[in-house]
């Protein structure tokens, strides 16, 4: 092209994220704190981030994501550590593999603190407006039109619509056209993906009805407190939250910037003004009152044909799925402090008001409960995800990117992660850098994408820690040294962290070898730290000076040895099939031995190597050997 | 590596005198090809519907060479699901082999061994288990071995191997679901009843495996040894189970001193049965490595026949040699009782014992019940339809027999035979051969080791959940998914799919 030079000055941004969603507010984050210069255009800039569904981050799977997304430099768990109320770790007993960490956040403050860090971001401009079209030549992406008849030029562009692409909410027979809530939905954008000619589907999700804080007993239901010491996602609270443990009051002044959003700039640490859950049931009268009623959901009376999620049932789904069970339970989430509203979550539903009342009246402690907002089902527009690249760049459009639920997904977390990904690799490919991927051995965000990539999505897919083939190198606790070398190279992340990373990493490494090499009546340092019973502490020789995250390492790495060298040693083995590539230009339509189904499925997603191919459902190992035949042809 | 997309040709019948041969010729040319050698009223074959027989005539460009009955298959609905072209012609190894030269001269290519077969499984015609089926087929060696490969091609085989690997399923599913989600959202699932259905599964599988040992006798066949001092009458009991002569039989002590292997099917199974040299103490150097071997194949044996001169009392080499058997694997016979029995039952301290009196037999009232099945023919076969080996494969010389002096066949027509029905009920009782027909799917090699492998995963998982203590639903979920993948191996299922699957289907939970 020999207009690039002309085309790069015209050139507004090098990356415009399309949605201010939990995957937008990451994408021009991401991208932003790469250096290159970046537009949010979002339809409302009062509402970046907001928490549409319960007001948590993290829990089981997802807080592997939100921790990974703080290795690399991520802001959700930081988000979530500044504006939580109640925070816990679940699967306590299960081990460190599958421990959670789940922060329940002040909706309100988590939306404007997202904002307020989103609105101080160098190379970072927030555009008000509705996108109207994607601008495309030569199958390359050039800008966006708006609705109001501006053209913005980018290099590069992200769309994170979220469930704003032909969004429909349902109140029992009630439906209007809506994005969330109140918002509008995004019928123009959706019309322009649909005409690029990407194929799409339909999702539904829901929520419950909200309900006034004011009017529910809690001496029926049980309390459920914060946990000490306080579980936290991000390496800057965990700092903070020391510091001041330790009243390290000289850094008072650089800490103001934690606190944000305060009208008097005073520190805020995560651990104040903590706020309980509560848990109730629903009783065998909730059930009948659902089944009666069942006609007049719109779940069930067939006017949702979108796909929900099989994870987060909605209460008649539960109710007729599970007939024989006559209580479920309901988890009962503060909003926030300052706002009113509880979040009775498990009691997600289509029904009209007046069910929706008698429901929520049927459950210990709600009896008298006031309904502020009802529950509603959505169902929106996504994409398949089996048009993308691990870099959630399209294959038919060059510097397009699609990141959050518009690919299939479901959850604040998966969204982030997506947001994160595609928001750093749209920022390098308009720096002329090399696409970005994490591996299924890295990261859970390495799963998540190869599974959308590869497998595609046909319900709303959500992270399960039962994805990850090695899941016990994958914890939470060492996500931000198995990602370092590739935090260091994206430079998002702040640079103390890495440094101390890099640092606490040696420190392993020094101690592991001497710990190898000490001996003391017989074994090892390391081999009596094998034992079920003996702390890193309790061994003679141990070291006093070395940091708990250190020691941490040190004994799960001792506790779980075998495991680990057997995991290690699986992926190693793994590694074989995903270096044999298969040729970005290979045809396989001409590869008569292999069925038309194997063929159509190969030429759509276009595995990059065999390890990718046998991954995609219906490939069978006698495709795998057809298709190794063909290659080495 | 050999390209997919030409076309081979082979000889798909067993060499030698026979009515007619076949030759298969499968690919993209088979039609040119049929139509460039074999003439007959248009229109030419290539032109014809499928499944129509034509009769012609082979023609090599200047003569014909035969007159042939042509029968052609159109692809996908073929053996290979290419297209395919049989050629059958006159028995016999010289025309068919000309019939071949003329296809290889114009442009297929001799098929490797198995190619056949091999481009089945990668059109996808036939799974991995049914083309292993299909080669056990080729090679089954009896009515029993047949009939289980056919069980394994319909699939019965998949079937068993599912249904364990679906209870492997839930119960991986109940574990991960216990990681996966938060403890208030669960039911408390007892480890008692996981241990159970764990235990269950293996169990099953180990059933299964167990039928690796019949799979193994009717693929390879049951090794049976006879053994005994010289001139006992083990070359005469070979003769008689073989049911002609086979091996060298005299009266000289010693005239045995190699060991001969022979095949005999005995309900339906077939056994190798080994003479060996009669085992002395000696000073020849050739005889002394035929006892060797003796020796060493006694210890390899499922079954050891053990015959004894009972006409003379037993010495201490006998009772040294008796007692040199394998308690279970042993079964006696106590010979020559015609000459006067002097050792009976109770002297001999193993459990089956037999008295009788063997002769050489009438060979054809013996070869209508019990047919002797050459294994240079049926290897021959299998070698053939394995692929092109034909037209390099020479006619197998027929077995060596001399007739031994002073007994002929003729000459021993008179002569009774006892005990000899005894021996073989004995037989059949020591290896469990039923007596019964009916037949069953039973594993191979390949299914042997990966069902190991799920076995031995099961039992750490067993072990893991048994202990407890932090993190063993996790440990325990990593040895059973290797399990599970193993088994998945076998019918070709993936763990994360049916995983995900099973989950939701058996939980309630939110988010």
């Amino acid at each position: 092209m020999t207009d690039k030079e002309t085309q790069k000055e015209t050139n507004d941004f090098d990356v415009i994220v399309i949605g201010g969603g939990h995957a937008g507010a990451e994408a021009a984050l991401a991208a932003a704190r790469s250096g290159v210069r970046t537009g949010l255009l979002t339809m409302d800039p009062s509402k970046i981030a907001t928490m549409p569904c319960n007001p948590a981050v993290g829990g089981i799977a997802k807080s592997h994501l939100v921790c990974e997304l703080d290795a690399l430099g991520g802001e959700t768990g930081r988000n979530a550590d500044f504006t939580g109320l109640q925070y816990r770790v679940l699967n306590t007993r299960k081990g460190p593999a599958v421990r959670a960490t789940r922060v329940q956040c002040d909706k309100e403050v988590y939306s404007q603190r997202m904002a307020f860090v989103v609105h101080q971001q160098e190379n970072l401009s927030i555009i008000s407006g509705t996108v109207q079209k994607l601008l495309v030549k030569d199958d390359s992406i050039y800008g966006v039109a708006l609705g109001d008849g501006r053209e913005v030029y980018t290099k590069t562009v992200v769309v994170t619509p979220g469930t704003f692409l032909q969004g429909r909410i349902h109140i029992g027979k009630d439906v209007r056209a809506g994005g969330r809530g109140d918002a509008k939905s995004a019928d123009a954008l959706g019309e322009s993906i649909r005409a690029l000619g990407f194929e799409t589907g339909r999702l539904k999700t829901g929520t419950p009805p909200r309900i006034h804080r004011d009017s529910i007993d809690t001496r029926e239901m049980e309390e459920q407190h914060s946990m000490d010491p306080l579980p936290l996602f991000s390496w800057e609270a965990r700092r903070i939250h020391q510091l001041f443990h330790v009243e390290h009051q000289r850094d008072l002044q650089r800490l103001f910037h934690v606190e944000q959003i305060a009208p008097e700039r005073i520190p805020w640490i995560p651990g104040q003004d903590l706020m309980p859950c509560f848990f109730t049931h629903t009783t065998p009268v909730t059930h009948a009152i659902i089944a009666e009623n069942l006609e007049k959901s719109s779940m069930y009376s067939g006017a949702i044909s979108g796909t929900g999620v099989r994870y987060c049932p909605s209460i008649e789904d539960k109710i007729v799925k599970f007939s024989e069970k006559d209580s479920h339970h309901v988890f009962i989430e503060p909003e926030g402090r300052t706002t009113p509203l509880l979040y009775p979550n498990g009691t997600s539903n289509s029904l009209p008001q007046d069910v929706q009342e008698r429901l929520i009246h049927s459950i210990p402690g709600m009896e008298k409960a006031e309904i502020v907002q009802w529950g509603y089902a959505i169902e929106y527009d996504y994409v398949h995800p089996t048009q993308l690249k691990h870099s959630l760049e399209t294959k038919k459009i060059r510097g397009l990117f699609f990141a959050g639920q518009i690919n299939g997904t479901t959850g604040y977390e998966e969204a982030a992660a997506q947001g994160f990904m595609a928001g750093a690799n749209a920022a390098r490919q308009a720096r002329g850098q090399s696409e970005w991927v994490l591996g299924r051995h890295e990261a859970y965000i390495g799963v998540l994408i190869d599974d959308l990539v590869t497998k595609g999505t046909d319900e709303p897919y959500r992270m399960f820690t039962s994805r990850a083939e090695h899941r016990l190198s994958l914890r939470q606790d060492n996500a931000r040294f198995r990602l370092s070398d590739h935090a260091r190279e994206l430079g998002v992340a702040p640079q103390a962290f890495i440094d101390e990373t890099m640092r606490f990493k040696r420190e392993i490494e020094k101690e592991t070898e001497r710990m190898d090499k000490t001996s003391i009546s017989g074994a090892s340092m390391s081999q009596r730290l094998r034992r079920t019973e003996t702390a890193y502490t309790d061994l003679p020789d141990a070291r006093q000076d070395l940091d708990p995250v250190v020691v941490e390492q040190l004994e799960i790495f001792a506790k779980y040895h075998g495991y680990i060298v057997r995991e290690q040693a699986n992926i190693r083995k793994l590694a074989n099939l995903e270096d044999q590539l298969i040729p970005a230009d290979i045809d396989f339509w001409p590869i008569k031995a292999l069925s038309y189904e194997s063929r159509e499925k190969l030429s759509k997603i276009r595995p990059v190597s065999m390890a990718q191919a046998s991954r995609i459902p219906g490939i069978s190992p006698a495709d795998l050997a057809i298709l190794s035949v063909a290659i080495h042809q | 590596m050999q390209s997919i997309t030409d076309t081979i040709a082979a000889i798909a019948t067993a060499p030698g005198a026979a009515g007619i041969a076949i030759i298969r010729i499968s690919g993209p040319a088979a039609f040119s090809i049929a139509d460039a050698i074999f003439r007959c009223k248009p229109p030419a074959p290539s032109t014809r519907p499928a499944m129509q027989v034509i009769y012609g005539h082979i023609f090599d460009g200047k003569k014909d060479i035969d007159e042939a009955l042509l029968l052609p298959f159109r692809a996908p609905a073929s053996y290979t699901r290419e297209d395919v072209v049989e050629l059958h012609v006159h028995g016999g190894s010289i025309i068919a082999r000309k019939a071949l030269q003329c296809i290889l001269q114009k442009g297929a290519r001799p098929a490797g061994p198995g190619e056949f077969t091999r481009r089945a499984f990668l059109s996808g015609r036939i799974d991995l288990l049914q083309a292993e089926a299909v080669m056990d087929l080729i090679a089954a060696k009896s009515q029993r071995a047949a009939e289980a490969a056919v069980e394994q091609l319909e699939g019965s085989l998949s079937q068993s191997f599912d249904a364990i690997y679906d209870m492997l399923i839930a119960v991986a599913a109940d574990l991960e679901a216990q990681l996966d989600f938060d403890e208030d959202e669960l039911p408390a699932r007892a480890t008692e009843d996981l241990m159970l259905r764990l235990g269950l599964a293996r169990k099953q599988l180990e059933n299964l495996l167990a039928t690796w040992e019949e799979g193994h006798r009717l693929r390879e066949g049951t090794l049976v040894v006879l053994a005994g001092r010289p001139n006992t009458g083990k070359s005469t009991l070979l003769n008689l189970l073989l049911g002609k002569d086979r091996a060298i039989v005299t009266p000289i002590a010693g005239t045995t001193r190699d060991s001969l292997e022979e095949e005999v099917i005995l309900n339906g199974f077939p056994l190798r049965i080994v003479d060996t040299a009669g085992l002395r103490t000696v000073d020849c150097e050739i005889e002394q490595e035929g006892i060797r071997r003796s020796r060493a194949l006694m210890q390899k044996a499922e079954i050891v026949i053990m015959i004894v001169d009972a006409s003379r009392p037993l010495d201490a080499e006998d009772h040294a040699l008796l007692e040199s058997c394998p308690q279970d694997r042993t079964l006696v016979l106590l010979n020559k009782k015609d000459l006067g029995q002097v050792v009976t039952e109770q002297d001999v301290t193993l459990n089956n014992v037999i008295s009788c009196s063997l002769l050489q037999s009438n060979k054809k009232e013996n070869q209508s019940s019990h047919l002797p099945v050459s294994s240079f023919a049926l290897r021959a076969m299998a070698d053939r339809e394995k692929g092109g080996t034909a037209n390099t494969v020479s006619p197998h010389p027929e077995p060596f027999v001399v007739p031994p002096s002073g007994g002929s066949l003729e000459n021993e027509n008179n002569r009774q035979i006892q005990g000899l029905d005894a021996c073989k009920q004995a037989l059949c009782d020591m290896l469990h051969l039923s007596t019964q027909t009916e037949s069953h799917a039973v594993i191979a090699e390949r299914h042997r080791d990966m069902a190991q492998t799920t076995i031995h995963a099961i039992m750490q998982t067993e072990t893991i959940l048994r202990k407890g203590g932090e993190s063993s639903e996790m440990i325990a979920a990593m040895a059973l998914r290797d399990g599970v993948e193993s088994l998945g191996q076998i019918t070709g299922r993936s763990y994360h799919a049916n995983l995900l699957d099973t989950i939701f289907s058996r939980f309630c939970v939110g988010k």
